[in-house]
């Protein structure tokens, strides 16, 4: 004999006529003798009569109608796109033309840049390297890796020194200048440690490439010579004659207190030439340490004190 | 088992297996013959499971429209009707879903009937047979029904919409769910003992 759970439990498929005839059987045993089973049976029964009941709703007006409106739609969306993608039987058109604009703006975007990143390269190795302004007195020149454009008009107060250079070739001068001797001992000391410093930052910012070296060619060789004179506008003015005869460029005065400098762009040859033309200016000592051998152009600095 | 052997819907699922089969040649009329056959079924089914008229035409909607797009992978192990339906099923899982996380976007109970569901009762046609008196009653007790099976969790109501309602076979049920016949038969049980006890609150509550 089923227990009312069990028979309760089984009593969906007889309902629906859906149990085996053996569980049938044993339902139709057991229902007479109990009424709570019989109670449960009327209500599954009542309640799926309910539910078969319930009314259905009704489709509105030209539903059918919309939803195949909207399949033609994607049919012919669909269309398109097959169109687009499959003219040539090779999925290439879209992505192919894709990857063909990406790598010519890559290549347009590597180009712009890179002048200005060569610009931003010069400027990291030369503003720092720029002593403070007139209080160093012994500087070497150095053409600046800006265009002539940008230059400020103090630029030669500012010019930059080139390490390697140094130790050879810059005399120290303090004639001019008759600060106290700790003054001047600093200012040797604070040269020192940016001439270390610009050493540094040579040695560790890499060599720049070829292609730079054409468009910012190497600085030349800077020589200065202090000259000493009774009359300095006479002695400029010989200076000047001497430089032009010696095949000079790009001569440029300027005065620093009673200082008068002269910069200009020589062949390296004729340097011998000028030092012997400028002999009556110049002490020996400085003759014999400017005569060095060099090459190529040499940027001149030639500096005319009074006596 | 004896619905098996002489399955009454045999011709129709066969004429609908050869509109299929237009259908699958890019036949667009082909398939609105099916759209024509089914809305109304596929409708209700969307009605019962999702509760508002509104959205249930939305779901058939994109029922079919999915219907469409897949009727090359429907090989006809099952009926279209069976096939179909469980598709209906499918999109008003995820509406119940979206609506689920409207309402709680809106701060409203899922208890609450998700829409006053008076404009989707209008929509039903009136039944002429009865007078007023009788079709107040009848509606109360409609409503009654409706309300108790909107609150049944949607794995609950769907067999009960399926078999109670649209009189789906076990066997169908058990295709369009995916499911075993014998979790067929132990969740319909279910079902209808939670349908029992609420709608014996609902009268008790009245």
């Amino acid at each position: 004999m089923m227990e009312c759970g069990q028979i309760q439990k089984r009593m969906p498929a007889y309902v629906d006529g859906m149990d085996s005839p053996e569980e049938r059987r044993l339902i139709d045993q057991h229902l007479p003798s109990c009424p709570s089973c019989r109670k449960a049976l009327e209500e599954y029964q009542n309640n799926r009569e309910r539910l078969r009941n319930l009314k259905e709703v009704e489709p509105p007006p030209g539903f059918a109608q919309r939803i195949l409106a909207q399949v033609e739609e994607e049919e012919e969306k669909g269309g398109l796109l097959k169109k687009l993608f499959y003219p040539l039987h090779v999925k290439i058109p879209i992505q192919a033309i894709a990857t063909i604009v990406i790598a010519v703006l890559a290549i347009q975007v590597y180009r712009t840049s890179e002048p200005q990143k060569a610009v931003v390269q010069r400027y990291e190795v030369t503003i720092p390297a720029a002593p403070p302004k007139e209080e160093i007195r012994k500087e070497d020149r150095q053409e600046a890796a800006i265009p002539p454009a940008a230059k400020p008009p103090q630029a030669d107060t500012l010019r930059a020194e080139e390490p390697k250079k140094k130790a050879a070739s810059s005399p120290i001068q303090e004639k001019t200048s008759p600060a106290p001797a700790a003054a001047s001992r600093e200012t040797e000391r604070a040269e020192a440690s940016l001439a270390q410093k610009r050493a540094k930052m040579q040695t560790e910012s890499p060599a720049p490439p070829q292609k730079l070296e054409a468009a910012f060619p190497r600085p030349a060789e800077t020589i200065t010579l202090p000259l000493k004179a009774n009359d300095i506008a006479a002695a400029e003015r010989t200076v000047e004659a001497v430089l032009r005869n010696l095949g000079a460029e790009k001569i440029e005065r300027s005065s620093i207190g009673k200082a008068e400098i002269v910069t200009a762009d020589m062949p390296s040859q004729n340097l011998k030439d000028l030092l012997e033309k400028l002999s009556p200016f110049i002490e020996a000592k400085e003759r014999d340490r400017a005569s060095q051998p060099t090459e190529g152009t040499i940027l001149l600095r030639i500096e005319i004190r009074p006596k | 088992m004896s619905h098996n052997i002489d399955d009454p819907n045999r011709p129709a699922r066969e004429a609908d297996f050869e509109i299929v089969a237009r259908c699958r040649k890019g036949n667009i009329e082909a398939f609105g013959t099916l759209v024509e056959k089914y809305q109304k079924k596929m409708l209700n089914v969307a009605y019962r499971m999702v509760g508002d008229y509104q959205e249930a035409c939305e779901v058939t909607q994109e029922a079919f429209l999915s219907a469409y797009r897949a009727i090359k992978k429907f090989r006809g192990e099952a009926s279209f009707s069976t096939w179909m339906t469980g598709i209906v099923l499918n999109q008003a899982r995820n509406r119940l879903k979206q609506i689920k996380t409207r309402s709680q976007y809106e701060g409203r109970s899922l208890n609450e009937p998700v829409e006053t569901a008076e404009g989707s009762v209008s929509q039903d046609p009136p039944s002429g047979e009865l007078n007023a008196a009788e079709q107040m009653e009848k509606k109360d007790a409609e409503t009654a029904v409706r309300d108790c099976i909107r609150s049944l969790d949607p794995e609950f109501r769907e067999v009960l919409v399926l078999r109670d309602i649209q009189e789906y076979s076990y066997e169908e049920i058990r295709d369009i769910l995916k499911i075993p016949e014998g979790t067929v038969k132990s969740r319909l049980f279910r079902a209808r003992e939670i349908l029992k006890e609420r709608l014996k609150r609902h009268a008790g509550s009245l």
